[in-house]
């Protein structure tokens, strides 16, 4: 395949063999990939050069879509359907209670980034019609949560009690935000079985937010890329199962227990990926007990933005630690945002004044943090939140 | 001890005919500090794109350093980023709510007769004015709002801090009083915001207006802060691009506040400046500032009231209820007070306003031909007003 994608012309050819220790011998020895290289040159650079994407395209097997990835990490992907949907559901089907949930009568409410961006597609408002795409409802439509007015919550929490999901596929701070408006309203959600997280980084608070407003759900992370497909799927344990199908994984060290995740995806027709760095951190499990057969790795749980570490004398702290340490030191803040600083950090929260958290990461740290309370954190302008973003 | 922030600000390092400056005009504008500078530099070397259209990375950055000062300000004020709009200036805010609320003539307006040119001549235009009087040193009678209310009232606004005066108004006890009585307030925070914490929600206004440029950010932008519910009182003004959600010959959708009084491209990096000027302040410390700024006022009422036939504006009130603000009138023969600041700037190197200060109804009234205004921040000291004061004990 290698010698067929321009992208990858010059790497040396896979061996004969499906011996793994061969293939994994024959992977590391291959350079990684990264956004920027996927950018550059597309689609043409990413695509065999035995098949017509033009013919795929009029056909409708393969488009174009924008990732929602932060700012300066977007990029255009080849959207190939026949894909992505068996390696999602089959990623999904990882979890026991999100398998015993999906039956054909399952009815599914989507609330993450807008079906639609009003920056670009100029719609207006859609009806609920309208946002009902293959049976999944979209609720949300505006490309920056932090301007939700109450009535658009309310449609929201009216729209999802009505329809009365099964299950739920949520960006973590966004459920989290409805939550705490059921709440705040007095209004009591109806309980999916399960909610899939997925987009960006969960949090703690949102967790709390939603164990508050819908204690019966399950809750569970979905971790993957547009661009890489569905890489891992938490259990009902808390640990996160690879969708080995799909893919082949490789956690190269990154040292203090931390990984970063390469993916080459298997199985994909348009825009294959050969050792692809998501750019994320992990942290690996000793196993999981939950019964599910050992095909991959097993993840205690997904670390954050690489980019987004902090780097100390005394180590190095991902988003999920800092998260550890902000919202262990106050459980009533909402949400929060590390900003660099002249001489130390700027910590951002909302729900709380900040002061607990502020102290007890600046002794982690070993530098200042003053808190800083506000009423929201501006999200990027793919919609995602950063938790940690640069002076 | 040098004042820690003197040098964060390049403008104050220059020299008028070889004499150092001494600036004590901040009232009419502040000097700039140098992340300031950076940050508009900055949107024009590295961004330099339109917000809220760009699908390429240089227009998500812009989009998002522009909204990241929408939050800014918010975060300041204690407001949320949907009550924010960006305008040009604090007029402009003020032109916006007195269109926005389609006024009649028969409407009535509730505000002092001290009030700045741009808290007055849009409600002029648009309704019936009702004055609340001042008293021989400018200061409004607060207690006279309740008889000016009206059935026919529609609003009521002043200034949270004097332009002339610097003294601070009791907004609270105003703001109280209209709503017992189911009209809104806004409040004219220009000269408020840089000296002193504010937050929307204990003030409990319905509207509030202030200038970039007078918290240290560039010029032509403007806030105005309305208060959620009150987005449903207030028309469409300006319209045009960015503002619809949809349109088609059918029929058109705005988009949801503030973005829908927004229209056109906006001012992106005086609103990035602002977003700059906002993280320059709170890292100095509302508070702090507020104490420095009270303790320059009560130097600068001491020291001018001391000199030979001074009348210093608003000195019976006490310091902790001003700025460090001082307007006066200094009886010099043959002389304007334009004149005086003029002569001050040419041979002492002292930049201090002289004139009217857009308030013509309040010098009308106190039956003064112009007055000498001198106004501090947070980069002034100790010795800067006494230079002030000696250089105008020279004169007279």
């Amino acid at each position: 395949m290698a010698a067929e994608v321009p992208l990858y012309a010059g790497r040396t050819a896979a061996p004969a063999s499906d011996d793994p220790e061969a293939v994994a011998a024959w992977l590391a020895s291959l350079p990684t990939i990264g956004k920027r290289e996927l950018r550059r040159g597309f689609p043409k650079s990413i695509v065999r050069t035995t098949c017509d994407l033009k013919e795929a395209m009029q056909k409708g097997l393969v488009e174009i879509i924008a990732t929602s990835g932060t700012t300066e990490n977007r990029l255009q992907v080849l959207w190939e359907w026949s894909w992505w949907d068996p390696q999602e559901r089959e990623a999904m089907r990882l979890n026991p209670i999100v398998r015993g949930a999906m039956a054909a009568s399952f009815k599914e409410a989507v609330l993450t980034t807008p079906v639609c961006g009003g920056a670009t597609c100029h719609i207006g408002t859609l009806s609920r019609a309208e946002r009902t795409i293959d049976g999944m409802l979209f609720l949300n439509q505006a490309a920056d949560p932090t301007h939700w007015t109450d009535a658009e919550l309310t449609r929201m929490l009216d729209e999802w009690n009505d329809l009365g999901p099964d299950g739920v596929e949520a960006d973590p701070q966004y459920l989290g935000a409805l939550c705490r408006h059921a709440m705040r309203r007095g209004v009591t959600m109806h309980s999916p079985t399960f909610a899939t997280l997925t987009y960006e980084q969960t949090t703690r608070a949102s967790i709390r937010a939603m164990k508050a407003a819908l204690p019966t759900m399950g809750a569970f992370n979905l971790y993957g890329a547009t661009e890489a497909g569905v890489l891992f799927m938490e259990c009902d344990k808390g640990r996160l199962h690879h969708n080995a199908r799909h893919s082949h994984v490789e956690l190269l060290d990154a040292g203090g227990g931390l990984a970063r995740v390469v993916v080459t995806t298997l199985g994909r027709t348009w825009m294959p990926l050969l050792r692809y760095d998501i750019g994320d951190l992990v942290r690996l499990a000793d196993g999981c007990d939950c019964g599910l057969p050992d095909e991959g790795y097993v993840l205690s749980r997904i670390e954050g933005r690489a980019n987004d570490a902090v780097a100390t004398p005394r180590g190095l702290f991902t988003p999920a630690m800092l998260d550890d340490i902000v919202d262990g030191a106050d459980s009533a803040l909402e949400q929060w945002q590390l900003q660099g600083a002249a001489d130390g950090f700027l910590l951002h929260v909302v729900g709380s004044d900040g002061v607990q958290s502020a102290t007890a990461l600046a002794a982690a740290l070993g530098t200042t943090v003053e808190p800083r309370a506000t009423a929201t954190i501006l999200p990027e302008a793919s919609g995602k939140y950063r938790m940690v973003r640069p002076q | 001890m040098p004042n820690k922030f003197k040098a964060d600000f390049p403008l104050l390092s220059r020299d008028v005919d070889g004499m150092p400056i001494t600036y004590l005009d901040s009232a009419s504008t502040t000097p700039k500090p140098r992340a300031v500078i950076d940050a508009v530099t900055r949107y024009y070397t590295e961004m330099g794109a339109n917000v809220h259209r760009g699908v390429h990375p240089l227009g998500e950055s812009s989009t998002t350093a522009y909204e990241r000062a929408r939050h800014a300000v918010a975060a300041l004020i204690g407001a949320s980023p949907q009550e924010i709009v960006f305008t040009r200036n604090a007029t402009e805010s003020f032109n916006l709510v007195a269109q926005g609320l389609g006024l009649s003539s028969d409407d009535e307006v509730v505000f002092p007769a001290s009030e700045h040119h741009s808290n007055y001549m849009p409600w002029r235009l648009k309704a019936k004015t009702v004055l609340v009087d001042i008293d021989d040193e400018a200061v409004p009678r607060y207690q006279q709002l309740k008889e000016r209310l009206t059935p026919r009232t529609r609003l009521v606004t002043l200034a949270h801090v004097s332009n002339v005066t610097g003294v601070v108004a009791p907004v609270e006890e105003w703001i109280a009083i209209a709503h017992a009585a189911g009209v809104p307030v806004m409040v004219d925070a220009s000269q408020s915001v840089s000296h002193l914490p504010i937050d929307v929600r204990k003030l409990d206004c319905d509207f509030l207006a202030f200038s970039s440029h007078k918290i240290f950010g560039p010029s032509g932008v403007g806030v105005l802060y309305v208060r959620k519910d009150r987005f449903e009182t207030l028309q469409l003004w300006n319209v045009g691009g960015g503002m619809v959600n949809y349109h088609g010959e059918d029929r058109y959708e705005v988009r949801e506040a503030p973005f829908r009084y927004e229209a056109g491209t906006p001012n992106i990096e005086g609103a990035i400046g602002l977003g700059a000027a906002i993280e320059y302040v709170r890292a100095a410390k509302m508070d702090d500032i507020g104490k420095h700024s009270r303790a320059l006022g009560a130097q600068l009422v001491e020291g001018l009231s001391a000199l030979p036939g001074a009348r210093v504006l608003g000195a019976h009130v006490p310091s902790d209820k001003r700025v460090a603000l001082c307007t006066m009138s200094l009886p010099v023969p043959s002389m304007t007070q334009a004149n005086i600041a003029r002569l001050l700037a040419d041979s002492h190197g002292i930049l201090v306003s002289g004139g009217f200060h857009c308030a013509h109804i309040l010098h009308h009234r106190i039956q003064l031909d112009g007055t000498l205004r001198a106004s501090a921040h947070l980069f002034n000291d100790e010795e800067d007003i006494e230079r002030l004061i000696g250089a105008l004990r020279d004169l007279v």
